[in-house]
């Protein structure tokens, strides 16, 4: 047990290990704060759904429209006040008079903005059956297909699985998960910054810190030269294994901190309250570019807690990785850099693979493409990625192929040459 | 002398060479084989490509008011072709479709029978001269505009700046948007190419023979603490090596590019979009950009040496450089290295960034070397 608490100890008093942690938090906080501007219009929502709960029927939205045309109302009266003009609606008396000198005081101000934002649900709310409609997640696929030529047994593969998502669409729209108030995506964004932005940033950063803390691990006897003291002793030779588990417990609590120091400060900046259990296929969720149809009915925390697993399970894959280099390469500035060129081959190979191969698959299976897919977990996400198990096979096949590997390299480690 | 053979030997060994050669192929692969492979890029973009290559030889490098007619002409008698064209087919003359002007208000229109029609012309059939029309109205249109700056949102000094361009005529040279955005995120991903080799090769420079404790030998002979700056001398000899065989690799694929033709029109032009502080021609940009390349390559090479020689071990150095290499690299395809001398940026905003990135290296690299001189070496 000492053994291991050693071994922690290294990582822990290691000034860059801190350091970096350190700056990369820091940097995250910028990201958070450079990406939500629009926070007070943000709150917005949490009243609205204090008010009337964030599932969209014909009662909910009797309540809403009463309470909206009660506010437009109100508007006109502060408005008629001053110059004598009325609006039909808030966006109308921005788009034409907003910047007519200083008529209004600055709490008028707000509330028409208030207004203004209550209008947008409200509008968006109203339209959500036609725009939910036109999405057709079979054209999606066809377009797909047509973009990379596909033919023949890949194609029918990819429409098998477009017309899975496609039922699983229809049942959305049967059981109404679709209809359920959210920050309004087209706007604001709000899943793409958080799933796209903040937790590329997060994967990305983790990834560097447990590659750097493996590889100085491993790394440790040989280029503090005390590799033929420690490795000729009989306990010495299992030392692998232990230093095994603690690359993986720190890789794990690295992880832990990062996340969850980031989404804490993420969190009290942008309030979620009352929108927690909101199914995250949600239809105002979608953005200009993608919906975001989820494969599995989801609420958002339940998303965004299956979310932070997969990307503990990423982190354990590349700790095994590294760990697997290491065996081969003894210097850590090398086993950094051969990592980073084992991701790069990984992603730029499926481009070498012929579309029209069934091998054109397997190669998108890997944890490397799994994070390169990482704003879209669980959702429809290109032609060769979209299955419904995707991100659950890809961890399982290779916790299985990297564990196995790893299991040989520690007992191959018991009989291998020191220099 | 022999000392710096010796080290550039040591820096340039065959792991290290190996190293590079896969990130540089996987960099090519990621970021720079498509602006390369796929010049220009489809419809309109070929299109476009052939018409102002024919401009070229037909106008020279700039087009005054009455080549401009006469390109008018050219549009115009092309619009008589494809109204033959459309007239001649009992589909479009059927759905009354008989002029081009009908024929480009189809496009939006929402009855999706004719929109069907129009999508035929130019994606199923490929007919030329449509694609060419619309080209040819978007130049024209570009040209009637110079001057109208009213939707441009300039401020004082670049409007300024704007109208001395129309003054000098270089406003009217040709050269199309794509052809400079081209270059322009080439030689960005080039740098960053460049700066990642540099970063990878020279930071082992001190650390490994402070590792191997070479520097105990180093210090106690005749040469002594001066190895500090025959290093550093090594050092920026190797990035020279290294900046000079990425450009060459890179000049010889981007010379399949075939825009030779562009190299004396002006970067001012009004279809480049872009209005550079200074009349300069795309060659000269080239030749700036090359130049800046060089800059920021010396200056990281700077900070690398600096740090190799700092660092108590890789880890740390990996560690320290990670936040500075995304550092560079930000501020390079952000300021350093994006449309240079242009206007959107303040007259002495890229020159400062330049100095300021130099300045670093270099006083870091100062610091150190009067420490060098009296430091304690077992530490």
């Amino acid at each position: 047990m000492s053994i291991k608490l050693y071994e922690i100890k290294k990582v822990i008093t290691s000034p860059v290990m801190i350091g970096l942690i350190a700056i990369f938090i820091a940097f995250n906080i910028f990201i958070i704060f450079d990406g939500t501007q629009s926070r007070s219009e943000l709150k917005i929502l949490n009243k609205i759904v204090d008010k009337f709960g964030y599932k969209i029927n014909d009662k909910m939205m009797v309540g809403f429209k009463l309470y909206y045309n009660d506010q437009l109302k109100k508007l006109n009266e502060t408005t008629f006040e001053k110059t004598s003009k009325t609006y039909k609606s808030a966006t109308e008396l921005f788009s034409h008079d907003y910047n007519s000198g200083n008529i209004y005081k600055k709490e008028d101000i707000e509330f028409f903005n208030y207004v203004r934002v209550i209008e947008n649900y409200y509008y968006v709310a109203k339209d959500i059956d036609i725009n939910c409609k036109a999405v057709n997640i079979a054209a999606i696929g066809e377009g797909g297909i047509s973009m990379f030529n596909l033919r023949g047994s890949v194609a029918n593969t990819v429409r098998k699985q477009y017309a899975k998502l496609s039922i699983r669409f229809d049942k959305m729209k049967e059981n109404g998960e679709y209809k359920n108030l959210f920050f309004i995506g087209k706007a604001y964004g709000m899943h793409a910054f958080l799933f796209s932005t903040l937790f590329k940033y997060l994967i990305y950063e983790i990834m560097i810190l447990v590659v750097l803390i493996t590889g100085y691990l491993m790394s440790y006897e040989f280029e503090n030269k005390t590799h033929f003291v420690v490795y000729t002793t009989k306990r010495g030779r299992k030392l692998n294994k232990d230093k095994f588990y603690v690359a993986i417990f720190t890789s794990i609590s690295v992880t832990t901190i990062i996340i969850g120091i980031s989404l804490g400060i993420y969190f009290s900046v942008v309030s979620y309250s009352g929108l927690w259990h909101v199914p995250i296929s949600s239809s105002f969720n979608w953005d200009n570019k993608l919906s975001y149809i989820c494969w599995f009915d989801m609420s958002f925390i339940k998303y965004l807690f299956c979310f932070i697993g997969l990307v503990y399970a990423c982190e354990i894959l590349f700790v095994c990785i590294t760990f697997i280099i290491s065996n081969f390469i003894k210097s850590s500035y090398m086993n950094f850099f051969i990592f980073a060129i084992i991701f790069g081959i990984v992603i730029i190979v499926p481009s070498f693979v012929p579309v029209n191969s069934n091998a054109i698959f397997p190669v998108h299976f890997t944890p490397f493409a799994l994070i390169l897919h990482s704003p879209v977990w669980f959702m429809e996400k290109g032609v060769f990625t979209t299955f419904k198990y995707y991100e659950v096979d890809t961890i399982a096949v290779w916790v299985v192929i990297l564990l196995t590997l790893c299991g040989i390299c520690i007992r191959k480690f018991k009989k291998q040459n020191l220099y | 002398m022999r000392i710096i053979f010796n080290e550039i030997k040591k820096v340039f060994n065959v792991k290290m060479i190996v190293l590079i050669m896969f990130i540089s192929l996987i960099i090519y692969n990621l970021f720079l084989s498509f602006g390369l492979k796929y010049f220009p890029n489809g419809r309109p973009e070929g299109d476009y490509y052939k018409i102002s290559v024919q401009m070229l030889k037909d106008y020279g490098t700039t087009m005054d008011k009455k080549e401009f007619l006469n390109f008018k002409e050219l549009y115009n008698t092309q619009i008589e072709q494809a109204t033959k064209y459309l007239q001649a087919r009992p589909e479009f003359v059927s759905a009354g479709i008989t002029t081009y002007k009908k024929y480009q208000d189809i496009a939006m229109s929402p009855n999706g029978k004719l929109s069907k029609l129009h999508d035929k012309v130019v994606f199923d059939d490929n007919v030329d001269i449509f694609w060419e029309l619309q080209v040819r109205e978007g130049l024209i249109n570009e040209y009637e505009g110079i001057g109208n700056t009213k939707y441009l949102g300039l401020n004082k000094n670049q409007l300024e700046r704007y109208h001395e361009t129309i003054k000098n005529g270089s406003i009217t040279s040709i050269l199309p948007e794509f052809v400079f955005r081209n270059y322009n995120d080439l030689i960005k991903n080039v740098a960053m190419l460049i700066v990642l080799s540099i970063i990878i090769m020279i930071s082992p420079i001190f650390i490994k023979d402070s590792k191997n404790k070479v520097n105990y030998l180093q210090y106690t002979s005749k040469i002594g603490r001066k190895i500090f700056k025959i290093k550093l001398i090594t050092a920026l000899i190797s990035s020279f090596i290294i900046i000079s065989l990425h450009l060459i690799c890179f000049f010889i694929l981007y010379s399949h590019n075939k825009v030779e033709m562009f190299f004396s029109s002006s970067i001012n032009s009004i279809f480049n979009y872009n209005t550079s502080w200074y009349n300069i021609t795309f060659i000269h940009y080239i030749v700036i950009a090359v130049v800046g390349v060089y800059v920021l390559g010396f200056a990281a090479t700077l900070i690398v040496t600096f740090l190799s020689r700092i660092a108590p071990n890789y880890i740390m150095l990996i560690g320290v450089q990670v936040p500075i290499t995304f550092a560079i690299l930000n501020i390079s395809s952000k300021y350093l290295l994006n449309n240079l001398t242009s206007t959107t940026f303040s007259k002495y905003c890229q020159p400062l960034a330049y100095s300021i990135i130099v300045c670093i290296g270099l006083v870091l690299i100062s610091i150190r070397w009067k420490k060098e001189k009296v430091v304690d070496i077992i530490n």
